[in-house]
């Protein structure tokens, strides 16, 4: 066994131990939307769903380079936007949670398997996940108490995650590195796993 | 708080649409001297939602503009300023006036300045931004346009 296949298995063996941990409970906690910039800024933070999905959006641009680096976190809060506006206008989408827990799933796979997606097709799966998103948080926003300052603040956590996730992706430059990236992304797919079997029982 | 934040994200968005204007100085002065003395109007109370829904296009219309390919004429950017300055100075009249009036300048100051620096090593760092202001004022827009407040909702996974 080579030291690198070694790692590999160490890191697997972490990310299940980690997905084992994690529960629904652990993804929203909140009571109802008090609003301002600052729980909306904190909402993410404190979802590991979305805060696992932004990341990997980040981390997914980062492997798969210019220009879908910086036109994935472009278009999920635009296409977010879209799935909150179905969302306040009642418009019904089926398996919103499946969807959320889906996208944790999927996009920690696109980063385990390093996929090179072409740019449409990237495009398009980070857009289908963002409806899903903005659907589920849109449902909640018209109940905050201040909408606005609650969406200025989620909207730029969601922002900040992405930068983030791009500054670890960043990272997959370097040989031993990729590896890891691509470790980090097989955990968020555990989790995701987790996250999908939760919201099928629901 | 929505009194507050459109005015704003106005100068904030209004900075970063002018980041690569020649005539950024200029435009930035018409900014302030419009939103000034709009400000010194008393608007009637009905027009407070009408303001708030300037501010919002006006932060659409900015940040498209910071995805004009080949940026746009100095002509532009003084109506673009014209543009967000009134609406900014609309909504700048209901609240404490000087004191909001001297923030949403210094928004602009700041995010005009963190936007130029931030373009030298990441050239599309503003144009980021810009769509994240977009999002949140297509948001606001729709929030505006809902007939009724659906009240108390639970979080998504409660």
């Amino acid at each position: 066994m080579t030291a690198a296949s070694r790692q590999w298995t160490k890191c697997t063996v972490l990310a299940l131990a980690i997905s084992l941990h994690s529960s629904s409970a652990a993804a929203h906690t909140g009571t109802g939307l008090p609003g301002g910039v600052v729980q909306g800024f904190a909402h993410p933070f404190g979802g590991l769903d979305h805060l696992l999905a932004m990341v990997s959006v980040g981390l997914w641009g980062a492997f798969l380079g210019r220009p879908l680096m910086y036109a994935l976190p472009v278009v999920f809060p635009v296409v977010m936007v879209v799935g909150a506006a179905l969302a306040m206008f009642g418009v019904p989408l089926p398996r919103v949670e499946i969807g959320v827990a889906l996208s944790v799933l999927v996009l920690g796979l696109c980063i385990a398997t390093a996929w090179r997606a072409p740019i449409v097709a990237a495009a398009l799966i980070v857009a289908v996940f963002a409806l899903f998103h903005g659907y589920a948080h849109g449902r909640e926003l018209p109940s905050a108490a201040d909408p606005i300052g609650y969406s200025v603040g989620f909207v730029f956590a969601t922002g900040l995650l992405h930068v983030l996730g791009i500054g670890i992706g960043a990272l997959a430059d370097r040989p031993r590195a990729a590896m890891f990236v691509r470790a980090l992304g097989a955990s968020i797919a555990c989790v995701g796993v987790v996250f999908v079997r939760s919201a099928v029982s629901a | 708080m929505n009194g507050v934040l459109s005015p704003l994200l106005v100068a904030a968005s209004f900075a970063i649409a002018i980041v690569n204007v020649g005539a950024r100085f200029r435009a930035l002065m018409v900014f302030f001297a419009t939103a000034a003395v709009i400000a010194l109007f008393p608007m009637p109370a009905w027009t407070s939602d009408a303001g708030h829904l300037a501010c919002w296009i006006s932060i659409i219309a900015c940040g498209a503009v910071a995805y004009a390919p080949h940026g746009v004429s100095a002509r532009f950017a003084i109506a673009l300023a014209a543009g967000a300055g009134v609406s900014a100075g609309a909504v700048v009249t209901r609240g404490d006036a000087p004191k909001l009036f001297v923030l949403v300048a210094l928004v602009a100051v700041v995010t005009l300045c963190a936007a130029r620096a931030a373009a030298r090593h990441v050239p599309i760092a503003p144009k980021i931004v810009a769509s994240w202001l977009i999002a949140v004022a297509l948001l606001a827009t729709l929030l505006q346009m809902l007939p009724v407040t659906p009240g108390y909702l639970p979080d998504h996974l409660e």
